[in-house]
Formats: C-alpha cells, structure tokens, sequence
C-alpha cells in the first residue's frame, strides 16, 4: 500500500497522541492510582501502534507496542506506576518523538529502540515479581476470580501444580482472532487445564476482545516452555506468564470476598461511564475544529491586509467626494472590512498551551536532575496569541524556566533550613494585558543577588568600577540579560552559559516585545515578558523626512516632543536633550538614513523612542499620524537594511518603510 | 533443496498465488490439488512436508480430506486456507488435526510465518 500521502496526517496525529501520552504521564505520576488516566494512555499507545503497523513503521510499531504491554499491567494493577516505570515511559515516550522526526530513516536510533523495549519488557517482567502483592485491580479486563475459581486453584495447588497466570497478545493485524484463541486453548490442554479466562469463552468465541485476553491455567509445566510453545503458534506476539495475583492474598473468607467483587464491579461501572463521558467531550472538542493548512491561512490573512489597504484609500476618496450615498457606502464597506480584518486575524490565534504543554515534563526532568523538588503551576495556558509569536516563544521560555529551576530553586535541604517548603513553586501564566500578552515566570527561588552580580560585572569588564558605584539595582539586573554574563559558579549543561539570557531578550525584541525582570532575594525571582497579540498589523505613527514616509511602531514610541534649538545641549560632541532632567540622546533621522532632512522649521519635532532600555529622541520633519499598518516583509535583496523592519502600503498607495527602532539607536 | 508442499485449492489463481509466494520464499511446490479427494490422493503419493487446504471445494472438502490424511499419516503438516467467515470450519478442522490456518486474501508475510512455525 502506498502509505505515502497519509504522511502528514499521521504525524499530526501522532504528535498529538504523543503529546496527550506525555501529559497522561506527569498526571500518572503525581496520582498513580488513576485509572481514567492509564485508560486513557492506553488506548492512545494502543491507537499508536495501530497507526504505525498501517503505515508499516516497523520500529514504532514495537516500541508502542511494548508501551502497551505495560501499560495494560499497569491499568490491571498488576504493575505498580512507580519512579522508574514512570521513567521508562517517559525514556519510550521521547524515542517515539525521535523516531515520528526520522521517519523516513528505517535504520534510524536502532540501538536505542532496542534499549528502551529491553527497558519496557524489563518493567513487564517486573510486574511478575511484584503480582500477587496487588489484587485491586479494577478494570474491566481485570483479572476477578470467584470463589468456585479460587477453591480450584487451591485444590489444584495442593495435588503439585501451579497456578499460572498468563497474558496472550495477539497481532495487531490478526484476523479471526477467535480462532487464535481457539488453538492457544488447544495448545495449553496438553500442559494442564484452564480455570479461567478473561474475557470469557463465550466473548472470545465471538472474536469481543481486542488483541489481547488473560488466562488463568493449572499445570506442571515451566513458565518458560508454555511461553515459547504458545508462541509458536501464528500471530501470537507475545505472551506473559505469571503468579496468579489472588493466590498470593490470604483467602479472606466467602463473604468479604463476594463484598469486594461487588463494590470492584460497580466501581468499574462508574469509572467506564467517567471515561466515557470524557471521550464523547474530547471528540466533540475534536468535531468544532477543522484543520487548515497554515499557507493558505497565510494567503487569506494577506489578502485581507490588501483589502485594509485599498479600504482606506476607498475611505480617504470617499471623503473628497460630495455624493453623500457614495459617502454612506464607503462607511459601511469600512466597517465589514474592520471586523472581516479582526476576524481573519482571529484564525491566526491559537492557545498558549501549545507551548505551554511541554514545560511540565521538562522541569519534571529537570528538576529530577538537579536533586531539586519542584512544582510547576501553569495559569493562562488558554490565553491566545498569533501563531507565529506561539512558535518562537518556546525557546525563551525554556530558557526562563530552566533559570529557575538551575538558579532560583534551592535544594529541599537549603530550603528547608530557611524556612520554606521543601518543594519549590514555578508559577507560569499567561494573560491579555491591553494590546499584550503578559507571560510572568516566577520561582519563590532564593532571588538573585545583586552585589554578587555587580562584582561578576567588575571582574568580567562589562562595568568599571565607578560605574558600579553609580548603579541603580535594577540596571543591575538588566546585566543578566547582557552578552557574556553569567552568575553561576559552575557551568552547567542546562544555564549559566552566558549565553542564554541575552538570546533570550534578543529573540523577545525580536517579535516587538519586552521582557522585564524583578527579585526580592530570598523570596524569589519573576521574569515579565511582554508580547504584542500579533505580528501582522502594527499601530505605527507615520512621520515625514525628507519627503518620504516612515512608520514607527507605537510600542517603541514613548513620546512626542516639539523643541525649540536652544534646547538641544551639546555632551562629549553628542548633541541631546533633557527631558525631565532625563538627558536622551538625539538622532537626526534624515542624516541617519542618508537623506537631506528637507525641514528648515525653528522648532524640531521629536519622537521618543525606547529600545533595549535606552530612550532616544529621534528628530523628523513631520508627524503625520496613527494608523494601523499591514507589515510585509521585504524581499531577500534589500533584507537585513539596518533600521529597516520592513514595510507597508499607505492607503493612498504610497509605500512606507517601517523602522526598526533598536537596530537604529 | 527447498521443504516440499502440496498445495490444495480449487480455483487455479488462489493455487497460482500461493505457489508464487511460496516458491519465491525457497520452498517447493511438489503438487497441486483441485480438490479433497486428489490431495489425499498426492498427499499418499508425493509425502510433501506440508499441506495447504482450502475448505470449501467439489467433491471432498478440505475437513474431509484433513481427516482422510491425518488417519494415513497422523503426523502431516496441513495449514488450512480459510476465507474470512468460516470460523466454525476452521475450528473444525484445525480440531481434526491442523496445525495452522491462513486467512484470504493471503498477504505473503503471514503465509510464510505460518508455514515456517509449521515446518520451518
């Protein structure tokens, strides 16, 4: 079959399975006894494996296989969700990630596959030695025996044979499975006889199983025989031979028994009907969305910002002209244009928490690592943003986080002595804050702190010794983020490379936002970033020199000014201003762009702009107005102009180059 | 030189297709058979190491001609060639001595794999 043109489609979906696995996991993790969760993870690993077979990746295929088997354990209860399960599920889950990335490479990361299925298979083996302790499992496969059952086994016991458990999984792609099942029944009567099978004869007859069922047998022979004989037979995948978990528990009496079974059963009732219910609601999630193609987004979300375009120039003749109808259409046909325009620019918006998603697993991990206990708390995961600030988010925010975990986080030890928890507290959160997305990252860390941060500044040159005299602490701060500084004693692989803090701020600028950082040592440190909602449209204030037009993002702007010559003040051949007993340096745009500045008016029209923390005055001709302008990026030829961030269409057709504000100052 | 099999089917495409499959996995093909009675008839004749059989034929049907050869010879190798659907059957037959079934449409992996864990 060619599988080829499912390719996308079922990495789409895989990733998503693998996504929902990871988040099953962490919850597994903090409550193991869950069993809506491992239900859950079950049948995803399980779809997984289904998919994989199909598309006849081999290597997936196994691994989820193996996940399976041990995820079934763990939903019988016959395996206990303890660290290192949980560790080789989280091992497995990263290999699937690997492999869905090297599709197209068969041979790939063999070495590992076989490690991590020799880990999965080791836990299984696990879940042999540890049955019998558990008898509480509550699933609808799970093994039940009654008391007839339990009477047989005994008796059988008593006159020298065993009570085996047994685990037959049968090929994903098995056909008349009933049959299967048939021959291994055939094949185990001539090692002893069966007391018991889940799902029952009759189910198995009529093929109501997956590909799996559970027998309970009575005989003499090895564990490792009756393995290797069932699996002689055809599409028999594997099998797992074990004590038999109700013979290990003392026999309680007829009574509390049947008590038991019954509460079990009713249990188990309600838990099928939860997860239900929670299956119909994710499907139903599932049928509000469509799924598109980001180009085409892309093209609709273009053609929209023309429309905007020629709406305004509509608008701008509309006024000129006197028929007065003609002015009323021109009104209406601005209006649909502005919600059509809020509404494409809607479909750009998408949840935070797809980033947000992979954070707890990460300072799960990391935090392991370092020997450190922390608790993630995400707040805001639904706030939205525009998809192309979403997927360049991630890496800062990793950074941010792996800060806190490194830096700000004590060891349990070092906090409890101080008097804190010994489970330190990263809150995430996100939220609309006017036209912006404030993410706030905070530990209840020890703080940073600033005298250590100065000397490190002195020793590594970046300040002079006066300079540091005159420092406020919150410019000390700002050092973090400059290049080649780091405050940790040791480099370690995760911070404290130097490198981190300044890609961080340079990516976040990047995308026209800020970020901002606060510390109270001893309690701890939060990190503010600032991101507009999207990147394409901006407000811009559009300003005349030397007769072109130029637009300067409002987000750099903090004021306009008008001032008069003897105003401007001359330092060290610099010519500035003083604001409010703020000294700015001021920039003479035309000079600055290469341009006869055309103005010869007495009093200078000054913008003042802010960037990387610094406030300059930049002198223009003229200050035309707000206006919100569609960004287009320009073409490879005249990329990466210094000052220039790319440019727009006015609504009289004119073309404006928009400025980069902290490349020019 | 390859195990040698005698296949049992009663269209000559499904015998075709098996015989490809087979021969291009190194085993022989001795004999073929259109119905029952002629493959216990070359089943006594050629001894093969396996037997296929379909069930459904004119004349003898597989499950009678299962019995017919497992009485002669209770150690032969049949892997019954099942359509999906005839479970009984399969049921039956693999109860009157089988040692494996096939389902079709064949796919020649499983053919193999059940011809091999059958006689190697």
């Amino acid at each position: 079959m060619d599988t080829s043109e499912y390719r996308d489609l079922f990495l789409a979906e895989a990733r998503e399975y693998l996504q929902g696995l990871n988040i099953a996991l962490l919850q597994l993790e903090s409550d193991p006894a869950n069993r809506e969760v491992l239900q859950e993870m079950f049948r995803a690993a399980h779809s997984l494996k289904g998919m994989s077979a199909t598309m006849g990746y081999q290597q997936l295929a196994n691994l989820t296989h193996q996940m399976e088997n041990v995820l079934d354990f763990l939903r019988q209860g016959t395996l206990r969700a303890n660290r290192e399960v949980a560790n080789v599920l989280f091992e497995s889950l990263d290999l699937l990630e690997l492999l869905l990335g090297r599709l197209d490479e068969p041979a790939a990361c063999l070495e590992q596959l076989d490690r991590v299925v020799g880990k999965l298979r080791a836990a299984c083996d696990g879940s042999m030695e540890e049955a019998g302790s558990l008898g509480n499992a509550a699933d609808g496969d799970a093994l039940l025996l009654d008391e007839f059952e339990k009477e047989m086994l005994r008796a059988g016991c008593a006159g020298g044979e065993r009570a085996r458990h047994l685990q037959v999984i049968l090929d994903a792609s098995c056909l008349l499975k009933s049959v299967r099942a048939y021959m291994v029944f055939k094949l185990l009567e001539n090692f002893g006889h069966i007391v018991k099978a889940v799902p029952g004869a009759q189910e198995l007859e009529e093929e109501q199983f997956e590909d799996r069922f559970q027998l309970v047998i009575l005989t003499q022979a090895a564990d490792e025989t009756i393995r290797s004989e069932l699996l002689q037979i055809a599409e028999v995948a594997d099998v797992f031979v074990r004590d038999v978990p109700e013979m290990g528990v003392p026999s309680a009496g007829l009574e509390p028994a049947v008590v038991r079974q019954v509460e079990v059963v009713s249990e188990t009732a309600v838990s099928q009907e939860e997860a239900d219910g929670e299956r119909r609601n994710i499907r139903r999630a599932a049928e509000k969305t469509i799924r598109v193609e980001t180009d085409k987004l892309d093209k609709l979300i273009n053609l929209v910002g023309e429309l905007v375009v020629n709406r305004t120039r509509v608008v701008e003749l509309g006024r000129t002209d006197v028929a007065a109808e003609l002015v009323s259409a021109v009104e209406q046909l601005d209006r649909i244009t502005t919600d059509l325009q809020s509404a494409v620019m809607k479909l750009r918006m998408v949840p935070i928490k797809q980033v947000f998603d992979r954070f707890p697993r990460m300072v799960r991990d990391l935090s392991q690592e370092k020997g450190k206990k922390v608790n993630l708390e995400i707040r805001g995961e639904e706030t939205e943003l525009d998809r192309s600030i979403v997927n360049q988010i991630g890496d800062p925010l990793v950074h941010l986080l792996r800060n806190s975990v490194d830096h700000g986080i004590e060891p349990p030890g070092v906090r409890v002595q101080n008097g804190k928890p010994e489970e330190g507290t990263i809150i995430l959160e996100a939220r609309h804050e006017g036209s912006y997305v404030l993410i706030r990252v905070s530990d209840d860390g020890r703080g940073i702190a600033t005298e250590e941060m100065l000397q490190k500044a002195v020793q590594k040159g970046l300040l002079s010794s006066a300079e540091a005299q005159r420092i406020s602490d919150e410019e000390v701060l700002r050092l973090i983020f400059r290049n080649g500084f780091s405050t940790a004693e040791q480099v370690t692989d995760i911070s404290g490379r130097g490198v981190g803090m300044d890609a961080v701020k340079t990516v976040i600028e990047s995308m026209n936002g800020s970020v901002e950082i606060k510390t109270s040592p001893g309690e701890g440190t939060r990190f503010y970033v600032r991101l507009p909602l999207t990147l394409a449209i901006i407000k811009a204030l559009l300003v005349e020199v030397a007769g072109e037009i130029y637009a300067i993002p409002i987000e750099a702007i903090r004021e306009n000014l008008y001032v008069a010559p003897q105003d401007i003040k001359t330092i060290q051949g610099e010519k500035v201003i003083n604001v409010r007993s703020e000294v700015l340096p001021l920039i003479y745009l035309g000079e600055m762009l290469g341009m006869k500045s055309g103005s010869s008016e007495e009093i200078l029209s000054v913008v003042v702009v802010e960037a990387a923390e610094r406030k300059t005055g930049l002198v223009v001709d003229v200050l035309l107005g707000q206006q919100e302008i569609v960004i287009k990026s320009l073409s490879r030829a005249v990329e990466g102009i210094r000052g220039v961030a790319g440019a727009t269409v006015l609504g009289n057709g004119r073309v404006a180059l928009i400025l980069d504000v902290s490349s020019l100052i | 030189m390859g195990r040698q099999v005698l296949i049992t089917d009663d269209t000559a495409f499904m015998r075709m297709t098996l015989k490809n499959i087979l021969e291009k996995n190194g085993y022989q093909v001795v004999g073929e058979a259109e119905d029952g009675q002629v493959a216990v008839d070359k089943y006594l004749e050629l001894r093969p190491d396996l037997v296929t059989m379909d069930i459904t034929m004119p004349r003898m049907d597989g499950i009678t001609a299962i019995k017919k050869i497992i009485e002669a010879d209770p150690e032969a190798k049949i892997v019954v060639c099942s359509a999906m659907g005839q479970k009984a059957l399969v049921i039956e037959a693999l109860s009157a001595g089988a040692k494996d079934f096939i389902v079709k449409p064949f796919q020649a992996e499983r053919i193999i794999n059940a011809v091999q864990k059958v006689i190697g």
